[in-house]
């Protein structure tokens, strides 16, 4: 049986109790008992010799009333009997009188038989007195025994008086021990076990998962000490817990927040865990080898994790609505102490935006390197043009209607011109021309564009408006924004051989609107210009491949492979973005984003008869026919020319006449010495020389004209030139 | 009486014990009037035959007195000297109502047969019966009734009958005891405040004892040592001379000069 504390603590001091007082009860009783009887003993010998006195008398004189002259003898509580006996010890009277008869005790009889002194015998209850009743004959006499007298005291009441005592005693330790083990019970309950429970509580609590709660500090002394020590240990921790529960917290926040889809598997890959992104991107699936293009594939994943402890995979897997994505999978194996696999977690990371821009830029610099091929040629070609150009105009001045030159120069100019525009054409699709940006109205461009566009289109197409009002102005070149949309309605045309709907509409954009990626964004957002048809549309496949130059899916001969590409081209040139939609026989949806203009700016606008100027200016540049056109064309214009046909040539012009020449006319492309280097030691020269760059290549190119603008030139004009455009150059130099 | 008997004596005091009934009736009177005239000192008390007897034989005392005559048993050293007349008398309370009794109703009553006061036509309550016996030997009223009422029987013990030291006890006991009843000497009975029965018609007086109208009459002794004590002789000589005999007579005992 297993007693509490309080229960041995109270039996303990119980038994001490009671023992404790039992032994002194015994010592105390005995000694009581002792004196007591002591007590009697005197007590009776000096009522016997009272009553041996008065019996003498009665004695002598045969009275019977001799025992009545002592009756405060006979008549004490404690005598039970007072009885005289003649000197041969025959009853002679007795109080009381009924035990007359009572014989006295033989011992007595045979103490006086050789002995006259008082003689008492002890029994059980009582005392037996015996004295002896003297009669002196005269005073030299000896006295002579004429009797005894006998008296009995009862020891009962000592008996009792100790009975009581000791009764009194074992209740009074009683109750004590009752008292001090009630006192016991409650004190310990209060001092030990209350707290000691509290504390147990507290931890059972612990135990069963929740956390020690303080215990109120209710006893001092080791208890107390105990509870504070344990409302320490319990704070602690609470606050290790509660940093526990943070950094949980924070771990499982982190573990949501990430653009990571993590998740745990068992052994057989199904999924047991996994974070919200996971979620978000694969739905509900059960297990990690349906994601992935097919079980086998997933199988050897978890496999090869097992056997090089991780696996890092790039993947095409199905996301939540059956959209193919491209991820980074990676998965780690959980091996128990034995290599028993427990399971695997692992995350997986969405590349498909990154993938697409990458594919991106891959085809840019594929653009590019077709740019730098196609933008060479197309220099060449415009330095041929500027003579051919610039001549034929000259000569269209020389001439008159009805002359026999008249209609063959017209018809070089012309020819000069288309050319002109061709090669316009090839830099401005391989961005190496300088962009006319104005600001412009996409709605206006697209209704300036609707007559056209009706007229390159069948019949059987209808085109559907939708203009947005308060569309915002953005700075482009309206030419080959009319490009985008010609090009555009061209391949929907195309898409829609038995007929359609072609709609074009126009939405502004905000800035802070999701717009799609790698499209940089624009303080005051995008203007919107869709262009879709209700066609055939465009496989998956051919989606990306769709802006690369050269490729058609059209007859040979029906397509260049050059439309998208433009474009994608233009778009890119005004700093917007494009992308598509399109799903097989439904139809095909181009967005083009382009932002919307910081500036407002009004462009000047000058008179021919403004061009007419005068001063000195050197021409440099390495091809003859550039170098004879600039000087015929300005002669005309009123200016003195100075020709020099290299970089060395024209320093060493311009150091000796260079307070005449107000302006140089420099070529960028040139060999042994380059614009750029010509440009600086004109600077060094003089630093306030005013430069008009003039170049083949596009102001964007990368022949360093952007760089040379921002040094000090003062103007760009882009090969080849009209006169219009050279002498404007020339006005804004001065 | 203490300080009687602490007085100065002439010579040695001599000391007797013995019959009761011979004690208180005239015995302690004549030691008092042998003081007076001869200046010889007798101390004398009571206790019965048997005591006075043992004392003797102990030589506690000189000498003793009885009231019964010498048996076998009693030391023949010891002379029983007859000083006087006594005759047996039937005591009751005061109280009682009887006046007379026969020996045969005495006897019948020792027998056990008589038990209540009632067929006495007395009161309806149980007699109770006192006798002077003594373990130690014969009493003198018990042995003077076995002889003289009982035709040499014992005393039948009943539930109402109580054995005490002396005659002078039984007779207090009747003084105290209204339903009480006993036989004791003519001589001590009456000086004690008892109603003695008239026996046979004859009440028991000195005059009927002495003209033997009264029956159960019986000697009183002292008993004297062979090698008693001159004082003690003297003693009783003085008891026996006609001036000792004279004042028994004046205690209303019958002395031996009455008889004559």
């Amino acid at each position: 049986m297993r007693l509490s504390l309080q229960a041995k603590l109270s039996i303990v001091i119980a038994v001490i109790i009671v023992l404790s007082s039992g032994i002194s009860t015994y010592l105390f009783t005995a000694a009581h008992s002792r004196s007591k009887k002591d007590g009697r003993v005197l007590r009776g010998m000096a009522l016997t010799h009272s009553l041996s006195k008065s019996a003498e008398e009665g004695l002598m004189n045969e009275n019977l009333d001799l025992l009545k002259k002592a009756s405060y003898v006979i008549k004490a509580p404690d005598v039970t009997l007072a009885q005289v006996y003649s000197d041969i010890w025959e009853a002679v009277d007795a109080y009381p009188f009924d035990k007359l008869k009572e014989l006295p005790a033989t011992e007595a009889i045979k103490h006086f038989g050789n002995d006259q002194s008082p003689f008492y015998i002890k029994n059980d209850d009582n005392y037996d007195f015996y004295s002896p009743v003297f009669f002196r004959a005269s005073e030299e006499a000896s006295p002579i025994t004429i009797g005894y007298v006998r008296i009995v005291l009862s020891t009962s009441d000592i008996h009792k008086e100790l009975r009581g005592m000791v009764i009194g005693n074992i209740t009074l330790s009683l109750i004590i021990a009752l008292f001090a083990v009630v006192s016991i019970h409650l004190l310990v309950g209060r001092i030990v076990i209350k707290p000691v429970m509290e504390l147990h509580k507290s931890v059972s609590k612990y135990k069963e998962g929740g956390l020690p709660e303080p215990v109120p500090v209710s006893a001092s002394g080791e208890i107390g000490e105990l509870a504070l020590e344990f409302n320490k240990m319990s704070r602690s921790i609470q606050e290790r817990n509660a940093k526990l529960v943070e950094s949980e917290h924070k771990i499982k926040s982190l573990f949501e927040r990430v653009e990571h889809a993590i998740f745990g598997l068992d052994r057989d890959g199904n999924i047991i865990e996994a974070n919200g992104k996971f979620t978000e991107m694969f739905g509900t699936v059960k297990n990690i080898c349906y994601l992935l293009q097919s079980e086998e594939k997933g199988r050897e994943c978890l496999f090869k994790s097992v056997h090089d402890k991780v696996v890092h995979v790039e993947e095409r897997v199905t996301g939540k609505h059956g959209n193919e994505l491209v991820v980074f999978l990676s998965i780690y194996p959980e091996i128990d102490g034995n290599g028993n696999i427990e399971g695997y977690d692992g995350y997986i990371l969405d590349a498909t935006e990154k993938k697409k821009l990458e594919e991106r830029l891959i085809r840019s610099q594929k653009m590019e390197a077709v740019g730098t091929l196609v933008g060479g040629m197309a220099h060449e070609f415009n330095n041929l043009l500027t003579a051919i150009l610039g001549y034929s105009e000259i000569m269209q001045s020389m001439t008159m209607e009805g002359d026999p030159y008249y209609k063959p120069v017209n018809i070089i100019h012309q020819a000069a011109r288309r050319g002109a525009d061709f090669g316009r054409k090839i830099l401005t699709i391989t961005r190496k021309e300088k962009i006319e940006s104005k600001p412009v109205n996409v709605n206006d461009i697209i209704n300036n564009s609707i007559d056209l566009l009706r007229r390159s289109l069948p019949k059987d197409i209808e085109i559907a408006l939708k203009l947005g009002n308060d569309i915002p102005q953005i700075k482009a070149d309206p030419s080959q924004i009319q490009q985008v949309i010609v090009n555009l309605a061209i391949n929907a045309r195309d898409a829609m051989p038995d007929g359609g709907k072609l709609f074009i509409e126009t939405s502004a954009v905000d800035s802070d609107m999701d717009v799609p990626g790698g499209l940089s964004s624009s303080e005051k957002g995008f203007v919107k210009l869709s262009v879709a048809d209700t066609g055939t549309g465009i496989e998956l496949e051919t989606q990306s491949k769709i802006f690369d130059p050269f490729f058609t899916t059209k007859d040979v001969g029906k397509g260049t492979g050059l439309g998208l590409y433009m474009v994608h081209t233009i778009v890119n040139n005004h700093g917007g973005y494009i992308n598509l939609y399109s799903e097989p026989l439904r139809g095909t949806q181009f967005n083009i984003y382009l932002p919307v203009s910081q500036v407002t700016e009004q462009e000047e606008q000058f008179d021919n008869e403004t061009l007419k100027g005068s001063g000195t200016i050197l021409v440099i540049d390495d091809e003859y026919d550039v170098r004879e056109l600039c000087k015929d064309m300005l002669g005309r214009l009123g200016y003195t020319i100075l020709l020099a046909d290299g970089g060395s040539a024209g320093i060493k012009i311009y150091r000796e006449r260079k307070d005449e020449i107000s302006v140089v006319i420099l070529d960028m492309i040139m060999p042994k010495m380059g614009g750029r280097e010509v440009f600086q030691t004109l600077k060094m020269i003089n630093p306030d020389v005013k430069v008009l760059i003039c170049s083949g290549f596009g102001q964007n190119g990368f022949a360093g004209i952007e760089e040379l603008m921002k040094t000090g030139a003062v103007e760009f004009v882009q090969k080849p030139f009209t006169l219009r455009k050279i002498g404007l150059a020339i006005k804004k130099a001065f | 009486m203490i300080s009687c008997w602490a007085a100065p004596a002439h010579s040695e005091a001599i000391s007797g014990s013995g019959c009761s009934v011979s004690n208180v009736g005239y015995l302690q009177e004549l030691a008092k009037e042998y003081e007076r005239q001869t200046g010889g000192r007798v101390l004398v008390r009571g206790g019965g035959t048997v005591i006075g007897l043992e004392d003797v034989k102990s030589g506690k005392v000189d000498f003793a007195a009885s009231c019964r005559k010498k048996s076998a048993n009693d030391p023949a050293d010891i002379d029983f000297v007859q000083v006087a007349w006594d005759a047996l008398a039937f005591i009751v309370h005061k109280s009682n109502p009887l006046n007379d009794i026969s020996v045969d109703e005495v006897r019948a009553i020792y027998a056990g047969k008589i038990t209540n006061w009632k067929q006495l036509k007395g009161k309806d309550s149980p007699i109770k019966i006192f006798v002077s016996r003594s373990r130690k030997g014969l009493s003198g009223v018990e042995g003077s009734t076995r002889e003289l009422v009982l035709k040499g029987r014992d005393v039948t013990e009943t539930p109402h009958t109580l054995f005490l030291a002396s005659s002078a006890i039984v007779e207090q006991m009747v003084e105290d005891t209204p339903e009480g009843f006993a036989t004791t000497g003519f001589s001590s009975g009456r000086r004690r405040d008892v109603k003695m029965l008239k026996v046979n018609g004859v009440s028991p007086e000195k005059q009927n004892i002495v003209n033997n109208r009264y029956p159960l009459k019986r000697p009183l002794y002292l008993l004297v040592p062979k090698k008693a004590k001159p004082e003690v002789k003297k003693f009783i000589e003085f008891a026996l001379s006609s001036k000792g005999q004279k004042f028994i007579s004046s205690q209303g005992v019958v002395s031996l000069t009455d008889l004559k």
